[in-house]
């Protein structure tokens, strides 16, 4: 046992919060600059190789492992960054469990240097998570498919160059995923604003062609998804504990700086109770998130891991809203962005009762 | 990062089962809970001769004292696995005053008591409340004077866990009237059987009997106190930042009550279902299960800091509060998941979880408020964990 990063993931976390404080920084966020400033980030994420990290290099990646990308994912959550980069990672995760060795060495490179991405086009309205209940269909013709069916709110769906598509395949009902460009015939892309203004978008697919090569893998994907699943959750709990740990930081920066009655409002008891309240549930998170990430079998520690920062994550942004007062209530406040995320990710990859019923499962309920 | 036991790690977790599985009998535990492991019933006592015997009394001393040298996280495990088995407690004398001698003791005070803390033939207790001075520890007015090669001892101790079978009280004292609170403090040696030491038990809802503690007049060798005198509260306090992590740190109870619900949730059937069946339960035991997974990753974090070389403040402090709060949770928790059957006394031979879980429910309230109530561990976090300004307290003295 050893709970510890190594000095070059701490230099790698440094690097990154230095990244993010330079090109992605509070001050923007909620104001015309933060368009551009994400246009910035982006380009720095594609151009330097951080897109590769967590693929080995002779597939095209820069190296590194769960933990760096965990690192990745962590400073993103501190920054609120946008969805993009975290999009292209889940669907290149996906790409590489599912894909067959010619389709990686093709697919893989491509996607680790950020010359083309791709999102994951998995929920629909009738099926978020269950696998069972998805109704998109992909039927047979000729030697390739055709896809029909409705996703709904696909995250970066209008930047990515294709989209990783699930669906049932005709007569084995096998659960299968197809690579489709944005640009096929017979796909339309309808942004949605949702209320944390991350891009998302619903896809309808109408017979939609897919040639045999555009199968990603073969036989029923379930069991594979299920495991990139879990990796997908794990991420995103260590980005929400990244969240967590700003909006701690936030809290603790107001009531320290803030006075009333003539003392700091930090030095009031049930304040100073709200802000260790904060730090015990984090503590618990990000330990639960690490031993996610770090997880051979990821599935009941990913459940976990989601769940305990979800609660942590949605308890500190209302806690942070009320010892910040009217100042964290403007749209200067960076803690908005804070508080929309939270629900967000707390919905995205399944919320808090659908982890407790996985967690039910694993104890053989 | 690694979460998963070492080889080495693992070895010592099959050891230690090995080794309950030889020497905890039906017997033995039927002891603890009739004790519920606070006092030494003949069982008992031959139990921890077998632990003394190994010399895991000494787990992680220095070889120099006797000791094995072992990690905190030895530790650690050793102690949650005696505490699922539901074997005799792991004695703080041995994990927590004991180091506390070999790091501020004299010479003097090592070779009067190690030796025999070791064997087993030493327990100490616990002597620092007095009925005005409970959080407020620094306002404590038992007094020992110097007379001669002697200490002088008059005073009164609460709470005084154990006073009844252990061999000796672990006195916190005030040697100096003219110093300010904190100053004037001194850890003392007495024995329990000294002329003038009288026992009185106080009763309480857990069952768990704990004394109130008469001094008058009662002397001891000038070798008693611990170290240097008048340095007692930051040896007291130093102590506590590991005992806190202790106090927290009982999560092999918290897992075996866990585990003991799903398999009755597994068996019990209500309104016509099982337990199981009903989405309620198992939404209720899965959260359980959770948060004794955070505890436990928690105390973990807590001996990883400790072998670190690093005193676990805040980390400590964080898992004396999250997990002392999550053993009310169970026990409440639980027993409404059980339904009726759970009002069972621990004296009715089939109360579920062999009457573990009502008993739980009684015994949650004293880890809140004892080792520094969670209201001033709160405080701890936020001050010397957060860097927040002291709270306004009254002017003490």
């Amino acid at each position: 046992m050893d709970l510890s990063l190594t000095p070059e993931q701490v230099g790698l976390s440094e690097t990154l919060q230095r990244l993010l404080a330079d090109l992605y920084p509070a001050a923007v966020l909620s104001t015309d600059e933060e368009p551009r400033a994400a246009d910035r980030l982006w380009a720095e994420l594609t151009g330097s190789g951080w897109l590769g990290v967590g693929v080995p290099e002779e597939l095209g990646g820069s190296g590194g492992g769960a933990i760096e990308l965990a690192i990745i994912f962590r400073h993103l959550g501190r920054a609120v960054a946008p969805s993009r980069y975290r999009s292209a990672v889940l669907a290149r995760l996906l790409v590489r469990a599912l894909a067959r060795d010619d389709q990686l060495s093709e697919i893989l490179p491509v996607l680790s240097a950020g010359q083309q991405t791709a999102t994951v086009a998995y929920a629909e309205d009738g099926a978020e998570n269950d696998p069972d209940h998805m109704a998109t269909v992909a039927k047979h013709d000729g030697a390739g498919w055709r896809l029909s069916g409705a996703k709904a709110l696909v995250p970066d769906a209008s930047s990515a160059d294709f989209l990783i598509v699930a669906a049932r395949a005709q007569y084995d009902g096998a659960l299968a995923f197809f690579r489709v460009n944005r640009a096929a015939p017979g796909l339309s892309i309808t942004d949605r604003q949702i209320f944390s203004r991350d891009p998302y978008s619903d896809v309808v697919l109408s017979d939609v062609p897919a040639d045999s090569a555009a199968r990603l893998g073969s036989g029923d994907s379930t069991a594979t998804y299920l495991r990139y699943r879990d990796s997908a959750t794990a991420l995103t709990a260590m980005e929400m504990v990244g969240s967590l740990e700003r909006v701690h930081e936030i809290m603790i920066g107001h009531v320290t700086s803030r006075t009333q009655f003539g003392v700091p409002v930090g030095s009031f008891q049930a304040v100073q109770h709200h802000a260790a309240d904060v730090a015990i549930a984090l503590a618990g998170a990000r330990l639960a998130a690490w031993k996610a990430v770090v997880s051979h079998d990821q599935g009941r520690p990913s459940a976990i891991a989601k769940a305990a920062a979800g609660r942590a994550l949605r308890n500190a942004t209302v806690l942070a809203h009320q010892v910040c007062g009217g100042m964290g209530y403007t749209t200067e406040s960076p803690l908005h962005r804070y508080s929309e995320r939270a629900m967000t990710y707390e919905i995205l990859l399944g919320g808090w009762d659908y982890q407790l019923e996985r967690v039910a499962v694993s104890l053989g309920l | 990062m690694k979460f998963e036991l070492s080889d080495q790690q693992q070895e010592w977790q099959a050891e230690v089962r090995d080794f309950l599985r030889h020497h905890l009998t039906d017997a033995v535990r039927a002891e603890v809970i009739a004790w519920h492991g606070h006092g030494h019933g003949p069982r008992t006592r031959d139990f921890y001769k077998a632990v003394a015997d190994r010399n895991w009394t000494a787990l992680t001393w220095p070889a120099s004292c006797g000791g094995m040298e072992r990690g905190a996280i030895d530790q650690f495990i050793l102690a949650e696995e005696f505490e699922y088995a539901g074997a005799p407690r792991v004695e703080m004398t041995w994990t927590s005053l004991a180091p506390l001698l070999i790091r501020y003791g004299t010479d003097a005070n090592r070779a009067l008591w190690l030796e025999d803390i070791r064997s087993g033939d030493i327990l100490f207790a616990l002597g620092y409340s007095e009925s005005e001075a409970g959080t407020d520890l620094a306002s404590l007015r038992t007094t020992a004077r110097r007379d001669g090669d002697e200490w002088v001892i008059d005073g009164e101790k609460t709470w005084n866990t154990g006073a009844h079978f252990a061999t000796h009280e672990w006195l916190a004292v005030r040697t100096n009237a003219e110093a300010r609170r904190h100053r004037g403090i001194s850890l003392i040696v007495v024995p329990i059987g000294a002329p003038g030491v009288q026992t009185y038990p106080i009763l309480t809802w857990s069952g768990v009997r704990t004394s109130r503690v008469v001094f008058t007049n009662v002397r001891v060798p000038a070798d008693n106190l611990v170290g240097e005198v008048d340095r007692g509260w930051a040896y007291i306090t130093g102590a506590l930042d590991f005992e806190r992590a202790t106090i927290g740190g009982h999560v092999g109870s918290l897992r075996r009550l866990v585990d003991g619900l799903v398999q009755y949730a597994g068996e019990q059937k209500r309104d016509g279902r099982l337990l199981r069946d009903d989405p309620a339960v198992r939404s209720g035991l899965a959260e359980l299960a959770l948060d004794v997974e955070l505890a436990g990753l928690m105390g973990l974090e807590v001996a990883d800091a400790i072998d670190r070389g690093q005193i676990p403040t805040l980390p400590g402090t964080v898992q004396k509060v999250f997990t002392t709060e999550l053993r009310t949770k169970v026990a409440d928790v639980g027993m409404r998941l059980l339904g009726q059957t759970a009002l069972l006394s621990e004296a009715e031979p089939d109360a579920p979880l062999g009457g573990f879980l009502e008993w739980t429910y009684r015994w949650a309230p004293v880890q809140r408020f004892g080792g520094g109530t969670n209201e001033v561990m709160r405080d701890i976090i936020a001050q010397r964990g957060l860097g927040l300004p002291r709270a306004a307290r009254g002017q003490g003295r």
